[in-house]
Parts: structure tokens; sequence; C-alpha cells
């Protein structure tokens, strides 16, 4: 109502389909699953128990119960034998550390208790990521407590002991002639060192300065390598180059989900959100072209949905129109380009554009435009390089030849996983190496085709060392002895190499030689070894080199190269998603239940197409419970990927389709694998790997229906417009709030006349919960500007309150337990985004209550939506419909504005959840951590899994509501360590589990009762609303109007559209 | 004290045979309390002062030179030696005088690494024995050694005592006891009424007997029952109301008991009386159990807290103590931390094969409540006493509070909090508006209900 822009969570909603309306009227789609308890109602029939024999078995029952209940149980209690100093039982421990798996970096901050690593955020101590990270980050000390891991190392498949192993190993690799070993990008000096020192007698060089008869091989699951060659052809320096987002006005990605998955995000993310602040003197604003809808084309300002084939010609089409000399081929996006390139133009110096493809002729015209811009040295940096992404296409393609033609008669493969990602090429060439060694923690494809496996340690039981980009170290410490028979690739090494010495001496010793002589912070090395340690990040200082960067690339080249690219009537891209990545979030349960920040779907990889292009084909294009997706065969190059479902997505380029990679492994110990492997989709060509290409469908025909679990229409907010609040740049530079963010008024007669009054003068409540004047006020402040929906908070929240796994079946039906979600909305314009409160006018007299409007009169609307992402958890509304109605007031507000639930108290009615207005109550209707339905699914039904629970918080049982609670034990803490202490809280030292992990620090929480906090500044921000505050439930969680950077005439809203 | 503990004991107990009775009339089974023997230990130990006074009393005929050595020994050799045979850091000087040569012993004490550095073979043998760690050169005169010497060649006598102590133990009737002295009386009464009855019948009959009429009157006991009751119907109904309300208000009240374990007192592996530590030792609370400051949990002491002392204090004086009522040796009970160590007291090693103690923990509060301890100890001054009793005359370590949700906002209502000084406490006032001042602060007392201590989430996350 009070914006003209429509927000609709999908398809259903916007079609009106007759689910989403019965959704809507339900708070609970589903009755309760007796007949599950109960067994099946013929058995039950024929049960020969009589009411006699029930009501004995009730007595014996009921006395039973009460004399056990009397019986005092007896609890044991283990102390410490020997107590270690910096442990305090009850107290966490932080310990920085480094988070690295070859596709994601970023100096982490652990969090343990009595020696158990329980959660893991970013150390904002490092310059380079400045605390951010990501979901797979977040959750990934749950992987530490898998059961699945490798317990023992293995030879020819059989366990054995490290002495065996290590003496064969050792034989076998003394006796190669041809020793290759092939990695995922190696950042660790040390271990770059270990692997010189291995191999120096073979080759007498350095592992990477060799050009020919490379012995290491770098491989990336997935791939940079045309940028690595581009800018070799074009610099005369194979490398990644670091990316100042922070001081990009302008940024075109063309096909880069730069705030997903391409390259270093957690460097990029928090300086992007910095320059997307609109009360800073300029906001960035920020074109992406792309095929699927990404994470980044969720946030960006003007999307154009291309097919990928066009990549290049568009990318060619802006250098010229900045000025560059090529033979751009035609269009259809002449305008956007235009538009793009104009903004290129009037930032020299200060834009950045970028390009996911992996081509190396468009990334040469990529280089070229960044040239014209004179970005290289502002903010682009080739000096400081990433060292995170090495592998060259070529050499790996080049060692699975060498290893064809029996040349490679040992490899030692580490950090990845080829078989799973390289396919039948990698297997078949496998057997033709003599000696075969597999670095894994988990089995794997390839561990499984090795002749040895040495298991290794999880990254929190492992020393580690990282040179991410020049300049910048970091060390990684273990917070747990390791929990199992491995030991850490490195480590292994080193054996192998003769040196006994531990791997932790080892990084001292290479830190003393190389890092230490060149900072000047530290007289001593001790001293300088505990700080880096204790504070997990270095930085030395780059001379940056004095030769300027010279230009070389042929443009000329590069564009009839980029001609010669074959589009097809559908063309795929392959994706990788926030929860699975490049594979590494495959098997972690906390992960796959993950909703998928733009599909919201979870537990499944799946083929998404434009709306339209799966009506025109007669594809079921409504998701439900009971919907079944139509199933169909994906070709590329001849290789197939069977059965996968396919699902609408608006946004998605017209005679596009995208799939996430990294899927069909096993999770937990279901037997079942999830989603399916997309990696045969990825095409090797000569001028290297592809990630896109032209594909043909076929449909399949399945007796078993394909149900998806989506989140998307679960916990529908009914009908309420007034949630998210948009508007664009220059309406908001105006200056004037009620233009963009008018306060929330209702009719209301006064002598005889009809008044428009607040809302918050309208008060059904007698007394009001004494917050403002008194002690605490907790709250938060979510900027809708700075939050991308990477979902980060949302691991955080599950690994900080002990949220149960429910696997995909119960996630169909709407039972998901995540206290706080990301609700994501695609806004379709069909009046200027810009003039909210004069529409709102217009609608409030055309209908005196509300907007009319037809869905129908929206131009095709799921075209190109924009999209808005809204973190929603308990609003701790100070006027709270669910209190009132608890029968057993189990839910009661507190004075510090808290909205508390007793569980205990529950009795498990739902009022509250029905009463809820922001459908943030979850009920638990199984017991999760018991019942046989989740064993295989649920980390913490096993003692291994159990480990990674929050101890401060209490595990739910059956039958009892949960929800936020803003993380109480965290505010507890912080408040009783500010009384110890004697002083008040200081703002930011209380951080929620989702604020803590938020890498944008779009959730700010505090003290709304500190008149100096952040939390307030924000909730006195001209920007602040609260969402349906018509309905006057006082929440304590603001919400900051998202800006984007558009003009609110309809000429740039009608190109996005376009 | 005790008297409080045993009258609550003994209203429980009957609670319960009563509620067990109420339950069985709801066809089903009662419950059985906690009923374990309570002990009651009154000790008279004498004070230790008393017999060091007398100690001294003894010994003060005219050996000056022993009283000067003991003194001396106390102050500058007991923290490594003992004057008997056992290691301690160093050796044990039992028989030291005769073992070695005075002059000898001169130089080692003064400078032993002087000694050893000679290439004394003697010396440089102890030097190995121990590890190579030197004893550090002591400040001391000749005349002061040979008064050392002399007080552990003949020290005086009541030094070793092995005294045990003089205790009165005195066991209070146990409940079972009450039982056979209530089934007796029962059975006696019923007796009683038997024979009344009897004479009552036979009475009634040489009346009938006499008058010539026929008895028709009730004869067996239980057919004169039947006939009161008949003939007195108002007032059985009543009796059966108010048994009936009576039984279901105690069902109710012996509910509310169920999973309450005050006065839970296990037997510990080993035998830890906290009131030789606490009470006779006045070792402070914080000392062993230091996490109660910073943690939530007090926790339970690592073993090499335990060791801070018991390195030194092994037991081997054969003294005695009780526990549960029961007497055991000191020495024992040590050794069991050694053990557990895999510590061996002679060479002062530690092995490799250590194993943890279990304890058995005595307050167990449900897992839906968060409990802190260093809330109340150190932001709200709380005393231990004030919820775990008086620990410090406990043996036997025992659940003194019944850690009931009602016990805990009673306190909560009344119990002020510890404002004065802290800087967290001033912020939060000066935030308040001076309606809520009146409020909160007008009767001058701000107790814990009023800052939320009686709100759920408080506790229960």
């Amino acid at each position: 109502m009070a914006n003209s822009t429509k927000y609709w969570k999908g398809l259903e909603q916007l079609n009106e389909t007759t689910e989403f309306q019965e959704l809507s009227k339900n708070e609970f789609p589903e009755h309760l699953p007796v007949d599950e308890f109960l067994g099946d109602k013929e058995s039950l029939e024929d049960a020969s128990t009589t009411r006699r024999d029930f009501l004995k078995f009730l007595g014996f029952g009921v006395a039973a119960a009460s004399l056990a209940a009397c019986e005092a149980p007896v609890t044991k209690a283990i102390p410490y034998l020997n107590k270690p100093e910096e442990i305090t039982p009850g107290k966490a421990n932080y310990y920085a550390s480094t988070y690295y798996d070859g596709h994601d970096y970023a100096p982490i901050l652990v969090k343990t208790r009595e020696g158990r690593p329980i959660h893991i955020t970013g150390n904002t101590e490092s310059t380079l990521t400045k605390g951010a990270i990501n979901a797979r980050i977040n959750a990934s000390v749950l992987s530490l407590y898998d059961g699945n891991r490798l317990k023992a190392p293995l030879m020819n498949g059989k366990e054995t002991d490290w002495k065996t192993l290590d003496a064969a190993v050792v034989k076998e690799l003394k006796s190669a002639k041809n020793l290759k070993v092939l990695s995922s990008s190696i950042i660790s000096p040390s271990a770059k060192s270990i692997i010189n020192g291995l191999i120096t007698q073979e080759t007498k060089g350095d592992v990477e300065e060799t050009n020919n008869n490379e012995v290491l091989v770098s491989y990336d699951a997935i791939s940079y390598s045309g940028i690595l060659t581009a800018n070799e052809e074009s610099f005369g320096k194979r490398a990644i180059p670091t990316y100042n987002f922070e001081k990009a006005k302008t940024i075109v990605s063309v096909g880069a989900d730069f705030m997903g998955n391409w390259l270093d995000t957690q460097m990029y993310i928090n300086d992007y959100a910095q320059t997307r602040k609109p009360e800073n003197d300029w906001m960035s604003k920020h074109f992406q072209f792309e095929a699927n809808m990404s994470l980044t084309g969720t946030n960006t300002d003007v999307r154009t949905p291309v097919k990928p084939s066009e990549y290049g010609a568009i990318l060619a089409g802006i250098y010229k129109a900045i000025g560059g000399s090529i033979s751009a081929p035609k269009t259809a996006y002449d305008k956007q380009i235009a538009a793009a390139a104009k903004a290129l133009k009037a930032n020299k110096g200060e834009s950045i554009v970028v390009c996911g493809s992996n081509d190396k002729n468009v990334q040469t015209i990529v280089n070229a435009i960044n040239n014209q811009l004179g970005n290289y040295g502002k903010t682009i940096d080739l000096d400081r390089h990433s060292n995170t992404k090495k592998g060259v296409d070529s050499k790996v393609q080049e060692l699975i030849k060498a290893m064809n033609a029996g040349e490679v008669d040992a490899l030692i493969i580490n950090g990845v996983d080829p078989v799973f990602t390289l396919g039948d090429d990698f297997k078949k060439a496998l057997t033709k190496v003599k000696t075969t060694v597999c670095f894994a923690t988990k089995m794997n494809d390839t561990a499984a085709a090795c002749k040895y496996v040495a298991a290794t340690n999880h990254q929190l039981e492992s020393w580690s060392d990282a040179n991410p980009v020049e300049g910048h170290y970091s060390l990684g410490q273990p917070t747990i002895s390791p929990l199992f028979n491995t030991r850490q690739a490195e480590e292994s090494l080193l054996k192998w190499s003769g040196n006994d010495a531990p791997y932790s001496d080892y990084i001292k010793t290479i830190w003393e030689r190389d890092i230490f002589s060149r900072q000047s912070s530290s007289l001593f090395f001790n001293d300088f070894w505990n700080k880096s340690l204790h504070d997990g990040v270095v930085e030395i200082p780059v001379t940056p080199s004095e030769t300027p960067l010279t230009f070389n690339g042929d443009v000329a080249k590069a564009a009839s190269a980029i001609t010669k690219i074959k589009g097809g009537a559908i063309e795929i891209e392959l994706t990788q998603n926030m929860a699975v990545g490049a594979g590494s979030g495959a098997d972690n349960p906390w992960l796959q239940e993950m909703p998928d920040p733009v599909t919201k779907i979870t537990w499944d990889n799946y083929v998404s197409m434009h709306p339209a292009d799966m009506e025109a084909k007669g594809y079921n294009t409504k998701f439900g419970q009971e919907e079944a997706m139509n199933v169909v065969n994906v070709t590329v190059n001849g290789k197939t990927v069977e059965n996968l479902p396919i699902i609408p997505q608006p946004g998605q380029a017209k005679g596009t389709i995208g799939l996430a990679l990294g899927y069909g492994k096993q999770v937990g110990n279901q037997k079942e694998i999830v989603g399916k492997n997309a990696y045969p989709l990825v095409t090797s060509t000569e001028g290297g790997f592809s990630y896109s290409g032209v594909a043909t469908l076929t449909d399949v025909e399945t007796d078993e229906p394909c149900k998806i679990a989506c989140t998307q229409v679960h916990q529908t907010i009914m009908g309420r417009d007034a949630i998210i609040r948009e508007t664009t740049l220059d309406i908001f530079k105006k200056g004037n709030k009620e233009e963009y963010n008018p306060a929330h008024t209702l009719l209301a007669h006064e002598n005889g006349e009809t008044v428009n009054k607040l809302t918050k003068e309208f008060n059904i409540w007698q007394k009001d919960q004494p917050v403002e004047n008194i002690g605490h006020r907790w709250g938060m402040s979510i900027d809708l500007n700075a939050c991308t929906g990477c979902s980060a908070c949302v691991t955080s929240c599950i690994a900080e309150n002990n949220v149960p796994v429910i696997g995909k079946d119960e996630v169909r039906r709407a039972r998901i337990m995540h206290w706080m979600r990301i609700d994501r909305y695609y806004a379709s314009n069909f009046q200027d985004p810009g003039d909210i409160a004069g529409t709102l006018d217009k609608t409030k007299k055309a209908t005196g209550k509300g907007t009319t409007f037809s869905y129908q009169e929206m131009e095709t609307p799921a075209d190109n939506p924009m999209v808005v992402h809204q973190p929603m958890m308990c609003q701790h509304c100070n006027h709270a419909g669910c209190e009132t109605v608890c029968p057993v007031a189990a839910t009661t507000h507190s004075n510090e504005g808290l909205n508390m639930m007793a569980y205990n108290r529950c009795i498990g009615t739902r009022y509250c959840a029905n009463n809820c207005a922001y459908k943030v109550r979850r009920f638990n209707w199984y017991n999760y951590i018991a019942y046989k339905k989740f064993t295989d699914i649920n980390p913490s039904q096993d003692d291994l899994g159990r480990m990674v629970l929050n101890p401060d918080v209490v595990v739910r049982a059956r039958g009892v509501m949960e929800k936020c609670s803003m993380c109480v034990q965290r505010i507890q803490e912080g408040k009783l360590d500010a009384k110890k202490a004697g002083s008040k809280v200081v703002d930011g030292a209380i951080q929620t589990a989702c604020s803590s992990a938020c890498p944008t620090n779009a959730i700010t929480f505090g003290d709304l009762n500190d008149k100096e906090s952040a939390v307030r500044a924000g909730m006195e921000n001209d920007r602040a609303y609260r969402v349906i505050e018509e309905k006057g439930q006082e929440p304590n969680i603001y919400y900051q109007t998202k800006v984007r950077n558009l003009k609110s005439s309809k000429a740039e809203s009608g190109s996005h559209h376009s | 004290m005790n008297k409080i503990t045993t009258y609550k004991e003994k209203s429980n107990q009957f609670k319960s045979i009563f509620f067990f009775l109420s339950f069985l009339l709801f066809q089903s089974v009662g419950i059985a309390q906690n009923e374990e023997a309570t002990v009651d230990t009154t000790q008279k130990v004498e004070t230790e002062q008393a017999k060091e006074a007398e100690t001294i009393e003894a010994t003060a005929g005219g050996e000056d030179l022993i009283l000067q050595g003991e003194k001396l020994f106390k102050a500058n050799c007991k923290a490594c030696h003992s004057i008997g045979d056992n290691k301690v850091v160093g050796p044990g000087l039992k028989g030291i005088n005769e073992k070695r040569e005075k002059e000898w012993l001169i130089k080692w004490i003064t400078n032993s690494g002087e000694l050893i550095a000679s290439g004394d073979a003697d010396a440089q043998a102890i030097f190995d024995e121990y590890n190579n760690v030197p004893m550090p050169p002591q400040a001391v005169s000749v005349e002061d050694i040979d008064a050392i010497l002399a007080y552990i060649k003949t020290p005086p006598v009541s030094q070793q005592d092995v005294a045990t102590p003089t205790e009165e133990v005195t066991v209070e009737e146990d409940s079972s006891t009450m039982l056979y002295v209530l089934i007796g009386l029962i059975i006696i009464l019923g007796g009683l009424l038997f024979f009344i009855n009897k004479s009552r019948v036979s009475i009634a009959k040489q009346v009938a007997a006499k008058e010539g009429t026929p008895f028709n009157g009730p004869i067996s006991l239980l057919d004169a029952l039947k006939f009161t009751i008949s003939n007195n119907k108002g007032f059985v109904a009543a009796v059966v109301i108010v048994l009936f309300f009576g039984g279901l208000v105690d069902l109710m009240d012996g509910a509310f008991t169920i999973g309450v374990h005050q006065g839970y007192k296990p037997e510990q592996p080993i035998k830890f009386s906290h009131k030789i530590h606490a009470g006779d030792d006045k070792i402070d609370c914080n000392y062993c159990h230091s996490s109660a400051r910073h943690s939530k949990t007090s926790g339970i002491p690592s073993l090499n807290v335990c060791m801070n002392c018991h390195k030194f204090i092994d037991g081997s004086h054969g003294k005695t103590f009780v526990y549960n009522g029961e007497e055991y040796s000191m020495e024992e009970e040590i050794q069991k931390i050694y053990k557990h160590l895999d510590y061996d007291p002679k060479t002062q090693k530690y092995g490799d094969n250590p194993t943890p103690v279990k304890w058995i923990k005595v307050h167990n509060l449900p897992d839906h409540v968060y409990y802190s301890h260093s809330q109340h100890v150190t932001a709200g001054k709380q005393k231990c006493q004030t919820c775990h009793g008086p620990v410090e005359e406990m043996d036997v370590l025992e659940q003194y509070s019944p850690l009931t949700m009602k016990w805990c906002i009673e306190c909560h209502q009344e119990t002020k909090v510890a404002t004065e000084g802290n800087g967290y406490y001033e912020d939060m006032h000066s935030r308040m508006t001076d309606e809520y001042k009146e409020k909160v602060l007008g009767d001058g007392k701000l107790t814990v209900d009023e800052i939320g201590g009686w709100e759920c989430a408080k506790c229960h996350y």
C-alpha cells in the first residue's frame, strides 16, 4: 500500500495460484502427522489391545514414570586431570585462524568451548576481507564432526597405519621417474616450500618457475584460467589482480557473480557494500549483464538478461562505446551498453569492469576496457595480485595427456577431487599411473580410485599459513586435536621428503626466513610470531613495480575470436550457488538445508529456466508441497546429465538455462545422493574449460513425482505489502523523508471529520511495556541496501542456536526450523518506482483502503524483476501478537524489549504462530534429535555431530514452539561481562550470531536506549521503517529503506525492463 | 541449622509416606522418596592449637637448641624437606646426621652448586637423582645448621603424634526404627481393639442372658464396625470427604517434590571432606572452585589443583578423618589422587596412564535452566553458602537448597542488587526517567526481580 512497486515472493503469488492462496490462509499447511506416529491404519485396526489392557498399561506407565522421577539420577562429572591454563570451563575461547579450501579464502575467528570448535566468524583484523565470510566457511565447523570422515589412512582400499603407508609411499616415490603433484591452488608459502623440497631432487627448480616439465600442476575446480592467460598476454603477468570495489563508482559485470562465487568474493563484498550507502557523497552504480539470476544480479541497479554467448559481443560493444578501436558485433542491447559505457566514461579510473567468462579472448577485451578507462593501478591492482587461483587449463589438459601416454608414474593429488570434477577422462588416465597418492578428509571419487589415501585433518585440526594476496599473510592454527588417526597433508609431504619436524615448526622456520625479515614492527621473531598467531593476519608493505603496466593484448584477434562463439536456441550456464560452491558444501547438512538466496530451494540442484520458456514447452511452473516438477536430461557437447528437475526462474535470460555445479554427493548417512553432478557438462576445449555452451533438453517420464523443497512460499506474509520500502537515489537525495519513507497513518473520525492520524497515536494497549526509559532495549537495524542475501547469517544462526536439520521431505512440508530466513522479493515496477507518496495518496483515494490493481497490468514482470533481500527473524514486538494469545504465558515480554520464549512452559497450541504477523515462529513437529526419520540427516543424532552444539542454548524437544531469541545467551553474557567489569555495556561488544556473520555489516545489533549506539543511529535514520508498522505491533527491528542508484524517471526503469 | 534440616526432612518423609498412600488410593503405585538414613554427626575434635600448646609445654625443658632448630626448619627447610624419610621436593632428612659428615652438610647447605662443581661424588649423585634440580644456597649460619640438625636428630615427641581425634558419633534414630515403632503400635492397638470387642460382646451377652433377651448385636469386630458405620452415616461421609480431599491436596503437594533432591548426599569416589578443607583449614571456596568467579559453572577442581597442596601433604602422618559417619585414612584417600594422576610420590614423576575421576554430581539443574555462578558470585556478590549452605560443616557434600524455581524467584524477590560502585548500574539508572526511578528505586531497595530477575529469558534459553 505504501509502495507502487508490487512485490511477490514467487510466481505462485504473482499468478495467485490456488495453492498459494490456500497456503496464505494457513500458517501450518499440514495437519498433525498422527498417522506417522501410530503406523498405518490397517495394522492399527488389527491390533488386539483391548481397552482394559490399555488402561493397565497406562496405569503401569504412570506409576513407572513417577517412580523413575523420584529416583535421584546419578550424574557423573569428570573434570580435567590437569586443566589447561587458558581454559575456564563454561567460557568460550577464541582463536584466530585461516580458512582456505582452494575455493574460498578468509581469515577466521574460531569459537571453542572446552576445546571444541563450535562457531566460525570472520576475523575483522584483516584489511583484506574486513571480517567477511560466507555460509560455507561458517558451516565448515560442522564438517569437522562428520562421522563419514576418513578415520585412518588407506592402502589399496584397506585401512592401514601411517608407518606402513609412509614406508610404501616413500619407496614408490623414490623410484618414480616422473612425479607430478596435482593440487588446488596453493597459497601457503610453507606448503609450496615443502613441495619444492620434495621434488628438487628431480627437477632442480622452483615448482612454479620451471615451465618445462612442471611438477606442480595447479587445478581449480572452477577455473579462472581465462583471466590468468589474458593477463599474461596483455601485461606479461600470469596473475589474478585484486579489485578495489571500495573505489569503484561504476561497476559493470558481465556474467561475473562477484558477490557470490566469483574469485575472491570475501575480499570484495564488504568494499562493495561501503559504496552502496546512499548517505555517502557518492553511491556506486552497478550494471549487470548475465544469463542466470545470480546473487550479484539480484543486487544490481540495472540488470540485463543476456545469453552467455553474447558476453564477448557486449564487452566489445562497451569497449567501442568508451572509445576503443574494435569491430563490435551488433547486439540487441545497444541501449543498455550505451548506458553502461556512459557511466564508465564518466568515472575513468574509478570504475571496474569484470566478466565471468573463462575465455581468454573475452577477458582480453575486459583488460582492454579497464586499461582504456585507466583503472589499473587505481581500482585494479596487478602488483598486489591474488594468489588464490592459479590453475591453468592447458597444463591440466597436458597432464591428462601425459598420464594417458604413460609418462607419469607417480601422482600426488591434494585438495581437489578430479575424478568428480573432470570425470571419466581423468579416471581413465589415472589407471595408467603406477603410484597414485590422494590426500582426502572424506572418501571421494578420486580417493576411491587411488592406491594410497593419506587421510588428512580437517582445517580446524591443522596448521596452515597463507599468502592470498601479495603483502598479506595469515596463519591458521588447530583448535582441536585430530579426532581420528589422520595427518595433515603438509605433514605427510614433509615426512615423505625426509623431514620429521612437525609442520608447525616448519611454518615457523619459513616465516622466520621469508616473512619476518620483510617486516619492521617486531624486533624479535618470537614476538612477531606470537603477535601474528594471535592476530591471525600480517600485512607487509609491497613496493609497487616501477615500470607502469603496458597493455599488449591483441584486441583485434580477440574480437575476431569472439565472433566465432556460437550461440544456440538453449544455452546453458553452469553456476555455483552459495550453499555448495564448487562442491565443498555438498556434504554439509546445514548448507544443504540453507535455502538458495535466489530460488529458495533446498536439498537439490535443478535446471532453472525462464517461466515463459517453460510455459512454451508445457512444463509445470508452479511450486508446491505436492507439486511435481518436470524432469529433463541435459546434454552439452555429447555429455548428458540425467533426471534434473526444471524450475521457473524469473529474470533468467530467455533461451538460457542455469544449473549449479558441485552437487551429486552423499550427505550424512543418507543413502540418497543429493542433486546431480553437473561437472560432466563442463566442456574441455582448446581454450580451456568452458562453463557455458549450447544445451539440448530431453523430457523424461518418471513414475516417481519429482518434488522440490522450496521455502519461498512458506510462511507467506499475507497480502500485506508494507514490508519492503524502496526508492531511487535522486528522490533520496532530495531529502524529503515523506516522499520515500512516509510515516504510517490511519483514517480516524474526529469531530465528525475524517482525518489521517499517525499509526502510533492508536494504541489498544492499556499499559505499554516499559522499554523506552528503563534499562536496555535490544534491537536491530537492518540495512536493505547492504544486505546481499548471501545467507551467511542463516548458517551462523543455525550454529549458534542449535537449530535442527530436518531434511528435504520436511522442508517441503513447510516445517523448516530456521530462526532467521532471508525473504527474497521479486519486484515489478508497473508504475514510477520513485513516486511512492504520490501513488499512496492516489490509491488511498481510489479505494479508501488499499490498492486494487490487477497483476495483469504488469508487463510480463517475470522477465526481469528487481530483487530485494530482506532478513527476517522475530521482530521482538513491544505489542506482540504472539504474547497475548499464549494460554500458558510461555512467551512473554522482557523489560529489555525481548520477546521471550520459555520452551519448558510451552504446550504447543501454536496460537502464537498463527497470530504472528511476521511468520517467524517455528514448531517442533518431531523430536528431531531422536526420531528415526532424522537419524541419517540430523547431525545432532550422533555423539560426534553433537559436539558442535552450543552448550549455552537448550536443544528443544518435540511439541514446543521456538523462534529467534535475539541471541539472548550472548546478551546475557555481554551484560554479565559489563557488570563484572563495572562499566556500561560498550556498543558493539554484544553481537548476535547473524550480525557477527554478516560480511557487509547489514545487520547492526545493539541497545536502542543507548543514545550513542550505532543501532540507535540506524533507528533514527531517515530511511528507517518497521515492517507492517501500521499494525501497531511496535517491533524492535528496524529496516533501512532500500535505495537503488536509479533515476525516478521512466526512461531508465523502462530500459531496465526491456 | 541441623534442627531445621531434620524437621524439613521429617516433614518430607511424612509427606512422602502420605503421598505414597494417597497415590495407591488412585490405583497406582506411589513414590518412594529418597529415604536415606540421615546421619547426624557431631564431632568433638580437640583443636590443633590446644595440642600444639601442650607440645611446646612438654618439650620446653631446657632443649632450646632443638626449639631453635624447629623454628629454623619450619622457616627455611620445610617447603622442600620432611624430617621423615619421604621425599617432598628434596629428600626426607631422617637420619641425615648419621648419613653425612657435618662439614659436608654445611658445604651443601650453603652452596650445593659449588660442592657439585668441585666433583664431589655424593653431591653429584644427589643432583642426578633429583633431575638436575639444584638445592638453592641457604642463608644460614653454622650455628643455625647445628640447631636444625639437632632438631632433625631428636624432634619433639609429640611432633610425630598419631593421635586420632576423639570423636563422639551419635546416630539419631532413623526413620526405619520409627516405622517399626509405628507398626508395633498399630499391632498393639489392633490387639487392644480386639480384646475390648471380645469383652464388650461377652459383657453384652451376659447382660442379655441376665435380662433373658437373646443377644443379637454385632459379634465380630467387623460386624461391630459395620454397625457403627450404619448408625453414623453422616460422620463417615464427612470423614471420607476430608480424607479424599486431604489426600488430593497431599497428592498435589507430593507431586511438587518430584525431582527435588534436597538433601541428596552421595558418597564420592574420593572421600573428599569439605569440612576439613573449607572448615578446618579455612581454604577459600574460590581457591579450588576458581571458575565460579568467571564462568557459569563453579567447576569441579581438576586434580592439578589438589596437587598444589597434596604434593606436600601426603597424609603420611597417618591421621584419619570422618566421612559419612565412618572413619577413613587420610593417606589412603590422598593416594587415590596420586593413582588417578599416575603420580609416583617417591620419584615425583607423572606416568603416562592417568585416569579420570568420576565424581558424582550433587547439584543437578535441568538442562532448560541456565544458571551462571559468576552472575551470582562476582556480579551479585553472593556468598557460596547462600545457596550451598554450611559447606564448611559438611564432610559429605549435600544439596542444601531445593533448587526449585520457587526457591529461585523467592530469593530474587528478596535479594538486593549489588549496585554499589558498579558503573554498569550507574549507567542504567542514569537512563531512567524520574517516574521509573520513583517506581523502582523509591523504596530505597532495588531487588533482583525489579531489574528483570523474574523474566523467563534470564534463565531459560
